[in-house]
């Protein structure tokens, strides 16, 4: 393998270690293993929301749902735990299958009523806004008991964050189902030639459906690591995180026209926004610059796989 | 290779709806003398639409190829191992694996039957669903789809063959692939090879198989 093939393959891999490299120079606390312990707490609710994102955008779909998701899930397991005093688990099964059944609405609307999947998920991004701000008549809720600092302030060994292990279990079920699993296959499929995988005897309307009841079920759980990171449940804790996760997906290699990509390459764009927020965070550079940052990425990562694929057709 | 044809047999291999094709072989293989190849027929019309998990649910497993390999071929770089078992499964559900000790008419019936699979697949390439970008929002060009078919073609059949250096147990797919490419795309041979001669060098790097002698596919 020569130089040139080696930087095509590991270009994503290459560009996190130049950040990581730039960060450590600007800021030397960057490195340290405190921020090093912070981004992996930071980075575990994209990496397990973008699971779910990796296998829509494989059936060349998209999810805009996930951020009003992981806000309703916030709202609505901080109103079960507070509010109505509810065991702590059951309120975060309850908040999971709630997060799920979202998805499944999604993938009613998207797969059986033929809506465009931008255009169902951007109505469940407003409807399930809404909710979660009637549900919490617009105000935080706090109070949570100490068992529920688990999903997201507890380390093991004061080194490992559960939410990192987390992180790392579902980004190895996204992998299993992707590489091992007839279900993976299909996503592939799916995204290569709908028609073609209906034909070849795939049920291409369940295999929606689970896709979505899975963007929702990996949303739910990133809302819930949130919400035990932050302990305050907030009206607008997830307010632009799909913008995030898909940057991170798109980042990582996954084609914005379906089919194509791998959870490896979801990983390194994963720890390359991680990286890079909490780089620019050290920086102290303006919230809102860090807005346009992560706007110029997407916009750039979307268009070289634009570009690639022009060039592999010529 | 040359394939032969038998004439009695056209319409068999140019309907593409399973049922049809159901009613069609059991009224042919009564009517038509057999020519040596009349069980072998069926058996791979079984192979191909019968789901082992559900008998009145009709599967097509040769198009089920044709769709996935480009997949895999896509994600050629990952995962060696489950690369190389999902190659020896493919090949095995396409009567490929056995391919090299198959007699002439067994040979021909195989190619006619990929390559009735490899029409159905052609068949979708025109469709709505076919080729949309930018995560279903934008609908592709004929051009584009015509584009996006070559690509398909080539990598499902010769570029599958050359990463994982099996080109010739899957010869006899990558002559029907490019035969019924070529009959349904104007001058779709020439498209072909030209694509090839573009990518065969990378497919051929991408041949980690034949490179890593320690864990090369069985032949």
């Amino acid at each position: 393998m020569n130089v040139k093939q080696f930087i095509k393959g590991n270009a994503i891999w290459l560009v996190f270690i130049a950040m990581v490299i730039i960060f450590e120079v600007a800021n030397p606390n960057f490195l340290t293993p405190r921020n090093i312990i912070a981004i992996s707490r930071q980075i575990a609710v994209y990496g397990i929301a973008s699971v779910g994102m990796t296998f829509v955008i494989l059936i060349a779909g998209i999810d805009l749902s996930t951020g009003s998701i992981i806000t309703l899930v916030n709202i609505f397991c901080a109103w079960l735990m507070v509010s109505l005093g509810m065991n702590m688990w059951i309120a975060v099964i309850l908040a999971i299958v709630l997060a799920t059944l979202i998805g499944v609405l999604n993938g009613f609307m998207v797969s059986t009523i033929g809506i465009p999947a931008i255009i169902a998920t951007f109505a469940s991004q407003t409807i399930f806004e809404g909710a979660a701000y009637l549900l919490s008549g617009g105000l935080p809720i706090s109070g949570f008991t100490k068992d529920f600092d688990l999903f997201g302030r507890t380390a093991i060994a004061g080194a490992v964050p559960i939410c990192a292990i987390i992180m790392v279990v579902c980004l190895a079920i996204g992998s299993f189902i992707l590489n091992k699993s007839y279900f993976g296959r299909y996503f592939y499929a799916i995204g290569g030639n709908e028609e073609a995988a209906e034909l070849s005897g795939i049920r291409v309307a369940r295999v929606k459906y689970l896709i979505y009841a899975l963007s929702g079920f990996f949303a739910g759980l990133a809302g819930i690591v949130m919400l035990s990171r932050t302990g305050s449940a907030q009206n607008t804790a997830g307010l632009g995180y799909e913008f995030d996760v898909i940057t991170c997906v798109v980042l990582g290699g996954v084609s914005v026209n379906g089919g194509v990509g791998k959870m490896s390459g979801v990983v390194a764009g994963v720890l390359i926004i991680g990286a890079m927020t909490n780089g620019m965070v050290l920086m102290n550079v303006n919230t809102y610059l860090q807005m346009v940052v992560k706007g110029v990425i997407l916009a750039i990562a979307v268009g070289i796989d634009c570009m690639s694929k022009k060039r592999q057709a010529s | 290779m040359i394939y032969t044809f038998n004439e009695a047999w056209r319409e068999y291999y140019e309907v593409l709806e399973p049922e049809k094709r159901k009613a069609l072989l059991e009224k042919l293989s009564k009517s038509v003398p057999d020519d040596g190849a009349n069980r072998f027929r069926k058996k791979l019309f079984e192979q191909r639409h019968t789901d082992p998990k559900k008998a009145d649910h009709m599967i097509d497993l040769f198009l089920w190829q044709c769709v996935y390999l480009p997949g895999l071929y896509r994600k050629r770089n990952f995962f060696l191992f489950n690369a190389r078992q999902e190659m020896q499964r493919a090949l095995k559900d396409i009567f490929l694996d056995g391919s090299v000790r198959m007699n002439a008419a067994e040979k021909s019936a195989l190619y006619w039957e990929l390559r009735n699979a490899a029409a159905r697949y052609f068949a979708t390439c025109s469709g709505s669903r076919y080729g949309n970008k930018f995560l279903g929002m934008k609908h592709a060009t004929m051009e584009e789809k015509r584009e996006r078919a070559c690509e398909d073609a080539w990598i499902m059949s010769r570029g599958m063959a050359l990463c994982s250096g099996l080109e010739k147990e899957m010869q006899i797919f990558i002559d029907a692939v490019r035969d019924e490419y070529d009959n349904y795309e104007v001058g779709g041979a020439d498209k072909f090879d030209a694509y090839g001669a573009a990518h065969e060098a990378q497919a051929r790097r991408s041949n980690r198989w034949d490179r890593q002698n320690k864990i090369g596919i069985k032949k």
